[in-house]
């Protein structure tokens, strides 16, 4: 049962993270490699102002603050990651928009090796520290402990994915997402605006890529300038596992592999841990090699 | 001829795809309130005209009039906009969006309150969407999806709508009912310019047509100038 709570915290965060790779890849079919850094962003601007807002020598820290200290960090980490979400896809991949495939593949690793230095620059090579923001507490599921703050990633993961849910199946801008996915040529005919749309897509993506990093810092506790590269692999791993391209999938995808790595991880007292990095990405290869749709892919062919 | 205002007039338009030199020295005109076909064997120049209309390829000579604006070198949003719909080649519904939300899309450029409105008017003049609109676009029917084509393309409320080949692989019934609503629609006001290998009933619906060959307009003229003509009449209509 621990080990089922672990790997659905971790698989919740990679969740979040594999949404913005299937996001991107269903709109422009682009493998964004900076999306694990754009998250590492996420963080390093949450830790300032975690430090800012939690006393730091306080280990009971009141509930009001720790509320408004982690709003605010995840407000902020949301917005400028989005907005760097954004500004990379504008520099970056719309001038290569039509060029052959591989010549944005390539881009994306770097940008995403150019936003890796610039972190190591920014914040050195050692993990950065947080706060301790929300004060533990643990209660007791079916007789295994769990701590508040796995409590609220989990929740707070389940309402992201939910909000995100209903924005792309509900709402006009979602299905205008889903239209220029499908048929990039015809949404234009439409007079939808399809540059405005991808934008759009990589703001929400990389938002979400922000605001899971708060719930990631939360629970570890720290975060290196690489942490975002590691994550981002697994995560990519989860979207391709769920179908590359399928929201819902994602999601499957991010939750199996966090249950698999907790797994891996327990197995022969702890020391699985060196064996997990291996099996996930072995994971990743045998998807690819018999089941390239993932698991809730349909056929690769509609794309023609 | 037709005395009416044009609605859309092409003026020696040049379209190229790189440096393949695909719509030569192209003239059209269509009346407010008319229904013209574009007729020409396969690779004429068809579907690049149409898509010259919406910007989806610039003209690099000539220019393109829509009532007194000028449109070419604008986007195909402002374009849409300004009052075009179109009815591509091969549908382009959106496969994995429902009959409901495909029409949706198609009052995309929209922000009035009357949107529903279209949406019963369009079920009422297809039945059969209403009786789908939960169904997503891509496991209709070939016919049922033009038939969406056509819905969406008037969710825009048009001025102008364009018709890329309405009648490709659908039964002659169908194809019947798909040129019934086009007079249908074009009697509620909306201009019509369609292109169609099925010369005799497109001409029979339209009032004028151009006959267009490798990139140039060879022939135009009325309907019936047009079915007359022994150029029409072997190439199109089978006659010998
Ligand atoms: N994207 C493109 N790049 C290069 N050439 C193209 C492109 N699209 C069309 N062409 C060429 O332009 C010419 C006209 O094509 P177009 O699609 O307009 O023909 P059409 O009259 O619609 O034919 P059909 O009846 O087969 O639909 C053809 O020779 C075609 O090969
Ligand atoms: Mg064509």
């Amino acid at each position: 049962m621990d080990v089922i709570i672990a790997g659905l915290v971790l698989g919740a965060l990679y969740a979040i993270v594999a949404l913005g790779y299937t996001m991107v890849y269903g709109i422009i079919e682009l493998i964004n490699f900076a999306h694990g850094d754009v998250f590492t962003f996420g963080a390093f601007v949450a830790i300032p102002i975690l430090n800012r807002l939690v006393n730091q020598n306080d280990f009971n820290v009141p509930v009001g603050q720790s509320i408004f200290a982690v709003t605010v960090s995840v407000l902020a980490a949301a917005a400028l990651c989005g907005i760097l979400g954004v500004v990379i896809e504008r520099i970056a991949y719309r001038p290569l928009r039509n060029a052959p495939r591989l010549a944005p593949l390539i881009t994306a690793i770097g940008v995403s090796l150019i936003l890796e230095n610039a972190l190591f620059q920014w914040q050195g090579g050692l993990p950065v520290f947080t706060p301790v923001a929300i004060s533990r507490s643990t209660y007791t599921i079916l007789g295994s402990p769990i701590t508040n703050v796995q409590i609220l990633v989990i929740v707070v993961a389940i309402l992201m994915m939910v909000a995100l849910d209903l924005f792309i199946n509900r709402t006009n801008l979602g299905k205008a997402m889903r239209a220029v996915a499908q048929d990039r040529e015809a949404a234009s005919m439409m007079g939808i605006n399809v540059d405005r749309i991808i934008a759009v897509t990589f703001l929400v993506g990389s938002a979400l890529a922000g605001a899971g990093a708060v719930f990631y810092l939360l629970y570890e506790g720290s975060v290196g300038y690489n942490s975002g590269f590691t994550l981002g692999l697994f995560a990519f791993t989860a979207a391709v596992l769920g179908g590359i391209g399928n929201i819902r999938g994602a999601m499957l995808g991010g939750i199996v592999i966090g249950l698999i790595s907790s797994w891996i991880e327990s197995l022969g007292n702890g020391s699985g841990t060196e064996w997990y990095e291996p099996v996930i990405f072995a994971t990743l290869v045998l998807i690819l090699v018999f089941r390239p749709a993932g698991l809730l892919g349909t056929n690769t062919t509609e794309k023609v | 001829m037709d005395e009416k205002q044009p609605l859309l007039e092409f003026r020696d338009v040049d379209t190229f795809y790189g440096s393949l030199h695909i719509l030569k020295d192209v003239s059209y005109t269509v009346g407010e309130h008319e229904i013209v076909a574009l007729l020409g064997s396969n690779g004429a120049g068809k579907t690049t005209t149409m898509k010259t209309i919406l910007g989806l390829v610039q003209p690099r000579d000539g220019s393109i009039h829509l009532g007194d604006t000028r449109i070419d070198g604008r986007s195909t949003r402002e374009i849409v906009t300004l009052g075009v719909a179109p009815v591509p080649e091969g549908r382009r519904v959106f496969p994995k969006l429902t009959v409901l939300d495909n029409l949706k899309m198609g009052a995309w450029t929209r922000k009035d309150r009357e949107i529903q409105q279209d949406i019963d008017r369009v079920y009422s003049l297809f039945p059969r969407l209403a009786e789908r609109k939960n169904q997503l676009a891509g496991t209709m029917s070939g016919g049922e999806q033009q038939m969406l084509a056509i819905g969406r393309a008037l969710m825009a409320r048009p001025r102008l709508m364009i018709l890329d080949e309405p009648s490709m692989g659908l039964s002659p019934i169908l194809t019947e009912r798909v040129f019934d609503t086009i007079v249908e629609i074009n009697k509620q006001g909306t201009t019509i310019f369609m292109v169609e290998q099925n010369a005799y009933m497109a001409l029979n619906i339209a009032s004028r047509g151009y006959v267009l060959q490798t990139g140039r307009v060879i022939l135009s003229g009325t309907a019936q100038e047009l079915l007359s003509s022994d150029m029409v009449r072997k190439a199109y209509l089978g006659e010998t």
